[in-house]
């Protein structure tokens, strides 16, 4: 049990070392939209020219900052407990002789997929959801912008946090985690 | 403090056995010399012993080189230093099929005394082929032994020679000696070489320092004899095992009145006896298997090695004995002393060889070409890659001869070990109401009562289903799975001054811990 805190530790600091990136995104979100790059990005990349709409994007905007702000807590959950639990669950694997934590690389891969098809569908459904304003007036582009930005850097947390979280004998199991030195974490 | 060990018969040979195993698994002192007497050198269970005795000393000490591949002297993985001659057994008569007139000299002796003879031994006994022990005649054994000389140019009789000295030096000595009660050799050796070490104590003048412990066996097994066999010649019956014990045993009372012999005697028996299906009466072929009464007289002898035993004046005896019930359990078996729990130690042991046998030592065994596989797994990396590492080379070295040499000899051993404890698990009981409840065999082994060179047979490849019934694998209810010894071999440290595959041995040993 001390083992799978540790992990649980390790995994929590992994987590940290991009997560900071996304709180503070979010506390941005949270606050409001103000004249600065961000906005001007939001606005040349992320939505249609509103106007053609007769609205003003600074009405909008709050609306994007209230989906933005609340579809990153949702996906930063997702990257906490998949990858805390995959390094609670990873000591319960049943690696019992040498060889054996290679074949539990399936399991991670399926893991690490449904997670993948889990952040994807999370982000499909805020940029296409009727419940904020914003979000109809999301380009393609914008959606596409949202989608792999989202999707890759959530990816990232979670794989590092994997990584430094799961149990040293089922390291075999996840990408390149195998490479760390035998007595790292 | 200086520990020696003496089996005397098949018997003694059996309990030393138990000893060796029981000091692979921490449980034995720091250092012991171990000997063997029986006059009957080819028997089954003597070269048994004395193969396990060669193994045990060749394995340890490739496994204490320093700088090379180190347990260190923390590790309890083959804690004891044990020494032995180069031939382990004296054969107290020598030379080609001695028999009692030859070795008393009978056609030289006077009338009178060849009448005394005459009215002690009968024609048959005189002329006994003593090749074979002494067929569970201890009155011919005794007269054998008492006419051989202890000198001091014999190599047994020197070590207890040097015991002698070094307890006259200010070292505390301790010799202990197996026998049974009921046999030829160890009923005629127990009493005799211990007087004869006596003998040399008072000669030498050592009034301290010095102790001599005994575990006398008394009938623990029983067999059955075919009819067609040997129906003229001198065996030993089962029929009179209880009558030889009673005479013994009067013997001994009246002895321990008048002589100090023993500071403390452990006195070991067995009810119902343990059915043999196989009888030989001496030689290769008998090769009775190792029973749980056995261990009980190696606890003994560790026992009175231990540092908290303290020996008094008086002379002690102590008896010992299981739960009334007809099962067999690990609560049965007595520690060593407050520090050493004998449970603990054996199930850590038995777990050991199991995890080896089947799971790393397959993996480490072949060239680098057919290990490096495993060189991405933790374990590996931690344990082997870096102890194994030559810097000059910039190879790791676990295929080169020397390693490998370790891991087949460690391949080996464990296989011993399954089959001593799974022969025990099922002779001991055989043919008996009594139930062993110490772990679960039936999955790993099969087993012929009739093959008395092969009782047991260990499977030489577990199925995936079979490796799972391993947390059953010590009946007592502790759950401990196989995936437990891979995580603590991840996660133990390691100790300092731990060299090569030393490293890897004292981790797996001690994540096989519950």
């Amino acid at each position: 049990m001390l083992r799978i805190f540790k992990s649980l530790t390790y995994s929590i600091f992994g987590l940290m070392s991009l997560g900071w990136l996304s709180v503070i995104f979010i506390i941005f979100m949270f606050v409001g939209p103000e004249p600065n790059r961000l906005l001007d990005f939001f606005e040349n990349n992320l939505i249609v020219d509103v106007r053609k709409y007769g609205q003003e994007f600074i009405y909008l905007a709050k609306s994007l900052y209230i989906l933005m702000g609340t579809m990153n807590i949702v996906l930063l959950a997702i990257a906490l407990i998949m990858s805390l639990a995959w390094s609670a669950l990873s000591h319960r694997l049943n690696i019992d002789s040498p060889g054996k934590a290679k074949i539990y690389a399936i399991h991670w891969l399926i893991y690490t997929g449904v997670m993948l098809a889990i952040i994807v569908a999370i982000t499909f459904y805020f940029t296409t959801s009727t419940r904020y304003n914003a979000a109809q007036f999301l380009s393609n582009g914008g959606i596409t912008i949202i989608l792999f930005s989202q999707t890759i850097y959530y990816f990232l947390i979670y794989y590092i946090a994997v990584i430094v979280g799961t149990a040293r004998f089922a390291r075999s199991s996840v990408l390149f985690a195998n490479k760390l030195p035998g007595n790292f974490l | 403090m200086k520990n020696f060990i003496i089996g005397i018969g098949g018997t003694g040979a059996k309990c030393l056995e138990h000893l060796l195993y029981c000091c692979s698994s921490g449980l034995g002192p720091e250092q012991l010399w171990a000997g063997m007497v029986d006059q009957d050198e080819a028997n089954g269970n003597i070269s048994r012993t004395k193969i396990l005795l060669s193994k045990y000393i060749n394995i340890r000490s490739s496994l204490r080189e320093e700088g090379k591949s180190d347990l260190t002297s923390d590790s309890d993985l083959f804690r004891t230093l044990v020494t032995s001659n180069s031939d382990s057994v004296w054969q107290p008569l020598r030379g080609g099929d001695p028999t009692l007139e030859e070795v008393i000299k009978y056609e030289l002796l006077k009338p009178e005394v060849k009448g005394l003879v005459d009215c002690l031994y009968g024609p048959e006994e005189k002329k006994l082929n003593l090749s074979k022990g002494f067929r569970a005649r201890p009155n011919i054994g005794a007269a054998a032994m008492l006419a051989t000389t202890s000198n001091v140019d014999d190599p047994f009789w020197s070590q207890i020679y040097k015991a002698i000295d070094l307890a006259r030096g200010g070292e505390e000595v301790k010799i202990f000696i197996f026998s049974s009660i009921f046999g030829g050799t160890g009923a005629a050796g127990f009493p005799n070489i211990a007087r004869k070490i006596r003998a040399i104590q008072r000669e030498r003048q050592v009034t301290s320092n010095l102790y001599i412990g005994g575990a006398l066996m008394l009938p623990y097994f029983i067999y059955d004899v075919p009819d067609e066999m040997m129906e003229e010649e001198v065996y030993a019956k089962p029929a009179e095992f209880l009558d030889q014990t009673k005479g013994a045993l009067h013997y001994y009372s009246k002895l321990f009145e008048y002589d100090k012999i023993f500071d403390q005697v452990y006195v070991t028996g067995w009810d119902p006896l343990s059915k043999l299906s196989t009888f030989q009466p001496g030689g290769n072929l008998q090769n009775n298997p190792p029973l749980f009464s056995e261990l009980y007289a190696a606890l003994g002898a560790l026992r009175f090695f231990s540092k908290d035993n303290t020996i008094g004046e008086n002379q002690e005896i102590f008896q010992i004995g299981k739960n009334e019930t007809n099962e067999i359990l690990w609560s049965d078996i007595p520690n060593v002393s407050n520090n050493l729990n004998s449970k603990e130690n054996l199930a850590k042991l038995i777990r050991f060889a199991f995890s080896y046998y089947w799971m790393y030592g397959p993996a480490l065994t072949g060239s680098w070409s057919k290990v490096k596989k495993y060189s991405n797994e933790n374990w590996f990396k931690r344990l082997i890659y870096k102890y194994t590492y030559d810097n000059e080379k910039e190879q790791c070295e676990i295929g080169h001869e020397y390693n490998q040499e370790i891991v087949s000899s460690m391949t080996d051993f464990c296989l011993d070990i399954l089959e001593w404890i799974t022969d025990m698990h099922y002779s001991t009981v055989h043919n008996t109401d009594q139930k062993m409840n110490l772990i679960l065999c039936d999955f790993f082994s099969e087993y012929n009562a009739k093959n008395a060179q092969n009782r047991v047979t260990i499977k030489e490849k577990l199925n995936a289903a079979e490796k799972n019934q391993f947390n059953g694998l010590i009946t007592d209810g502790s759950n401990f799975k196989l995936l437990n010894i891979m995580s603590n071999l991840c996660y133990k440290k390691t100790k300092k001054d731990q060299k090569g595959l030393g490293v890897f041995m004292d981790i797996l040993f001690r994540s096989c811990e519950q």
